[in-house]
């Protein structure tokens, strides 16, 4: 297509023939390119513009492309045309900045705000410099948008995010409340934790009092964790709010004594704020919910703990109810108990789990109600008072276990035998003397094997009649029982329990075969999986048989699972994958590094997911040429995971394909990429 | 003529081509033989699967075992329909006769050092050929303290877990003595139980006769049962399986077959050894039993 049929196209009615027209303009060469671009960009049609952006960084000559886009930025009338030039400069990337950086000083405030918008989009750190420069800008607005600009300085390395943190905390005093909340912004975005001495005057400042609790916030200093406390207090309910929310957030992600003991000193702020937390602990508002009742668990107010445990049956905050009543401690079991024995079955269930946790260091006080608790016909309080009785049972709750092992609802199975499990670990001569009134092919049987397993696991010697049931129920028990048995056999160890398992391997149900598979790499015995590694074509049994082998002999792992890496069945090949991603040393880097080869891009990205594990230079390089892989999904991957190793190779190599990268899918990933905040790097 | 697509699932008919294509891949695959006398019997047998899987035609079935990523699930379903699963407890009592009176001695003869006896039954349905096998073994009290296993195999998962249960109707016990009957089970209200110590030394697994990986999982056997399976097989596949049997015995193991089969023709690895009733099957000892 000529320019002239560009041009013709571009004035046609249709804004969709407009639009195909502006997609031709990047195969032109010359003066007339330029021309029509900016004819597209100004077009009265947003996709046409938006299509002119995305081909701008294609059109040639871009040094006169560049300065007709630039040049843009000073129109006045044509707000479209303008922003449309700044989403093309953006695309064009890093060759842009030294001309916008040099037209700062002849454009007017918008201008020099559109500017902005062009220097936040390309990260480089002449930009962060320049946005830096702009920090000083007579006109408000636009140190507001450079504060805000500055928030994306984390992709153009170290040195532009530590230069743009000290300009945005010096910014935190300027005069024009426009500017401190771009500023506290952009700091929220880089991550930085503010001290609070420079937030406290902001926090009495109405206006900005939310903006500096957040920031205070991700400090987690103690007077900015009690400005917070005390905000609950606030005259405004939004602040309040917020800073409910806030401090739900710190109680959540924090585990630190410190920190809650702080916080505790400092709550409650007044009966009236806690009057409103108790508010939001009833309300519709899940999130706002949810800190509510982790900061009532704060208060410690015994009022308080029937809402607490009627909270726990609500899937939506059961997790902050469950926080806190752990922040309650000990003082909420008397009335968790008589609030769970109204509550809902899932809520009592729930507030008898947590039992032993409360009582830590007394779980023994506990236990009677457990027990009494396991004989509710309910399963949500008995899968609870399993779940408690796990942690604080002793020896003679086991005979109270092993009847729900065979209970009809299978969480409420599940939970008995690993209830079992954990009793029989802390008390084996009780586990022992119980295993001799267990049948090894009757209902019990996978009771016995737990309490084999997890007693040789504690440490006792196991015997031939151990060894006796195990295997008469692996030959003639339930699915469950050959499962348990299996497992306990592995623990067992030895020739005979070998031979039991081996057999098990051509068991009917494929379930208990995997777990065979899992049972003979932990007995050490890699030829019967490396047979089966090569002779199956299911995905799921490659994957637990690699997985074995890997435990049993690392060196017959890496030859069975090589050549299963190009497999040309995918579902195989990521089998493989997944196996060398757990391993160690150089056979790991050698399976994945063969993957990222493959022809199925979904086995590439499945290994670029493992290869960046692997804390060391040749990985690195390894993801770095993947951003050059065909595929443009691939190398969208390869460009997230450099970000999250950081580092200053990783940031390079991403620069640099930035520069190269013509997919906008794939630019914005690299941009994204270039902003993660700094962390360990592997360099 | 049918013409198929005036017919719904229960009439889709299999056509001769599309009959060769499942023949060969049955064969293939699990070794059963189907002779071209078979081929109204396959369709009536498959037509079902057909019906549940939606399928049109009998080649799309074919393409469905081929390449459907759930082939694996429609071949155990294809199994259970394709296998004969008839059997009872005692059968062909003549050979087994033989096999307590003559076989036993000679291998607690032979085995007496290893105090070990391994035996498989392949193909062994809903087991109550290896719950035979292990009524002898005690019967013949010449084991008192030894290790016993007999392993059950067959291809049919259902058949598999049927003879773990160990749970048996009447139809089982057709030539079964009483006082057999009344020692060695277990009457409750769903059937006859095998009693616990006969059960405790069978085992059981879901095993392709054709697949030599699995066959090693049961380690080496004294003495292979394969009656009345290998008539299904293939010649190719038959020759295949005997020389996995034989791979497994110990040296001086027996192979027992049904009445109607035998090696002609199909190895020369094995001796023949003749008993008072019975023709069996040995693998030529290259030292003796017990000397492992």
């Amino acid at each position: 297509m000529t320019a002239a049929d560009i041009a013709t196209r571009l004035a046609a009615p249709e804004p969709e023939a407009r639009r195909v027209a502006a997609q031709e303009i990047a195969k032109l060469r010359g003066k007339d390119a330029a021309t029509l671009l900016l004819r597209a960009l100004a077009d009265d049609d947003w996709r046409v513009r938006k299509e002119a952006a995305r081909v701008a960084a294609s059109v040639e000559p871009r040094a006169i492309v560049m300065e007709a886009l630039v040049a843009a930025l000073h129109d006045k009338l044509d707000i479209g045309l303008r922003n449309a030039a700044v989403e093309a400069l953006v695309g064009v990337g890093q060759d842009v900045l030294a001309l916008v950086v040099g037209e700062l000083g002849k454009l007017d405030a918008d201008g020099r705000k559109l500017a902005i918008e062009v220097l936040a989009g390309v990260p480089d750190p002449r930009g962060a410099r320049a946005l830096e420069g702009c920090l000083e800008d007579p006109d408000p607005n636009v140190r507001a948008a450079a504060a805000e600009a500055l928030g994306r300085a984390g992709a153009s390395g170290d040195e532009a995010r530590e230069l743009a943190t000290a300009a945005l905390v010096s910014a935190l005093g300027d005069a024009e409340v426009g500017v401190v909340l771009g500023a506290l912004e952009a700091l929220a975005a880089l991550e930085v934790r503010v001290p609070w001495a420079s937030l406290e005057r902001l926090a009495r400042d109405p206006l900005l009092r939310r903006h500096a609790l957040a920031a205070a916030a991700r400090s987690r200093e103690p007077a900015a964790l009690a400005a917070m406390v005390a905000a609950l207090g606030d005259p405004s309910a939004t602040t309040a709010k917020d800073a409910a929310l806030l401090l739900g957030d710190v109680l959540f992600e924090v585990d630190d004594d410190d920190v809650f003991a702080r916080l505790r000193h400092a709550v409650p702020a007044t009966e009236e704020a806690l009057g409103r937390v108790r508010g939001w602990a009833r309300g519709e508002d899940t999130r706002l919910r949810g800190a509510a009742l982790a900061v009532l668990g704060l208060a410690r107010s015994e009022v308080d703990v029937a809402l607490l445990v009627d909270a726990l049956a609500d899937d939506a905050v059961a997790e902050r109810a469950e926080l806190g009543l752990t922040l309650f401690g000990q003082g909420a079991i008397a009335p968790a108990i008589a609030a769970s024995r109204i509550a809902l079955p899932a809520a009592r269930g729930a507030s008898i789990s947590m039992m032993p946790m409360l009582a830590l260091g007394h779980e023994a006080d506990v236990v009677a109600q457990l027990r009494d608790a396991l004989r509710s016909p309910l399963p949500d309080v008995l899968m609870g008072a399993l779940k408690g009785v796990a942690m604080a049972g002793g020896g003679a709750e086991l005979a109270c276990v092993v009847p729900l092992a065979t209970h009809p609802e299978a969480r409420v199975a599940g939970l008995a035998l690993s209830a079992l499990f954990s009793i029989a670990s802390r008390q084996p001569d009780a586990a022992v003397r119980l295993l001799a009134e267990l049948d090894p092919t009757g209902p019990d049987a996978a009771c016995g094997c737990v309490l084999i397993d997890a007693a040789a696991r504690g440490g006792r010697r196991s015997t031939d009649a151990d060894l006796a049931f195990l295997r008469t129920s692996l030959a003639q028990g339930a699915v469950l029982a050959r499962k348990a048995a299996l497992e306990a056999l592995a623990t067992l160890g030895g020739e005979a329990a070998s031979e039991a398992v081996s057999f098990a391997l051509a068991d009917e149900e494929r379930e208990v075969v995997l777990i065979a598979v899992r049972a003979m790499g932990r007995l050490k015995r890699p030829e019967p999986l490396e047979r089966l590694a090569g002779g199956t074509d299911d995905p799921a049994l490659v994957s637990a048989v690699l997985r074995a082998l890997g435990d049993a002999d690392p060196e017959r792992f890496v030859a069975a699972a090589l050549p299963l890496v190009s497999s040309p069945r995918p579902e195989i090949a990521c089998a493989a994958v997944e196996a060398f991603g757990r391993v160690d040393g150089r056979a790991r880097e050698d399976g994945l590094f063969a993957a990222l080869d493959h022809t199925d891009p979904e086995v590439v990205k499945l290994a670029l997911t493992e290869v960046a594990r692997i804390p060391d230079a040749r990985a690195l390089a390894r993801l770095g040429m993947c951003l050059d892989h065909a595929g443009a999904d691939v190398r969208k991957l390869a460009g997230e995971l450099l970000g999250n190793a950081g580092g200053a190779g990783a940031q390079a190599l991403l620069r640099a394909r930035l520069e190269r990268e013509r997919d906008p899918g794939v630019r914005a990933a690299l941009t994204t990429a270039l902003m993660t905040p700094p962390h360990e790097s592997v360099e | 003529m049918r013409k198929s697509s005036l017919f719904g699932p229960s009439d889709i008919p299999l056509k001769p081509e599309e009959y060769r294509l499942l023949r060969d891949l049955f064969v293939a695959k699990i070794g059963v033989h189907f002779g071209i006398e078979s081929r109204f019997s396959l369709e009536r047998r498959l037509r079902e699967r057909l019906s549940v899987l939606k399928l049109a035609t009998f080649a799309e079935y074919y393409q469905y075992l081929r390449f459907h990523p759930l082939a694996m699930a429609e071949w155990e379903e294809a199994v259970e329909l394709l296998t004969t699963n008839e059997t009872y407890f005692f059968r062909e009592d003549y050979q087994l006769r033989s096999f307590k009176n003559e076989l036993l001695p000679l291998l607690a003869k032979e085995a007496r050092v290893r105090k070990r006896l391994s035996i498989w039954s392949a193909g062994c349905s809903t087991g109550e050929e290896v719950y035979t096998i292990a009524i002898l073994l005690k019967q013949s009290g010449l084991f008192v303290g030894w290790d016993l296993r007999v392993y059950g195999s067959d291809l049919s998962k259902r058949c598999v877990a049927a003879a773990r249960k160990g749970i048996y109707g009447p139809a089982s016990f057709r030539s079964t003595p009483d006082d057999v009957k009344r020692e060695f089970f277990v009457m409750k209200p769903d059937g006859h139980h095998v009693a616990d110590p006969i059960r405790s030394i069978c085992q059981f697994g879901q095993m392709n006769l054709l697949d030599d990986d699995k066959a090693r999982l049961l380690g080496r056997a004294d003495v292979i049962f394969c009656r009345n399976v290998l008539i299904y097989f293939e010649a190719e596949k038959r020759r295949r399986t005997i020389d996995i049997f034989h791979e497994r015995l110990y040296p001086g193991g027996v192979l027992l077959l049904g009445h109607a089969e035998s090696l002609l023709n199909v190895s020369t690895a094995f001796e023949l050894l003749h008993l008072k009733e019975d023709l069996v099957y040995r693998k030529p000892k290259a030292f003796a039993l017990g000397a492992e």
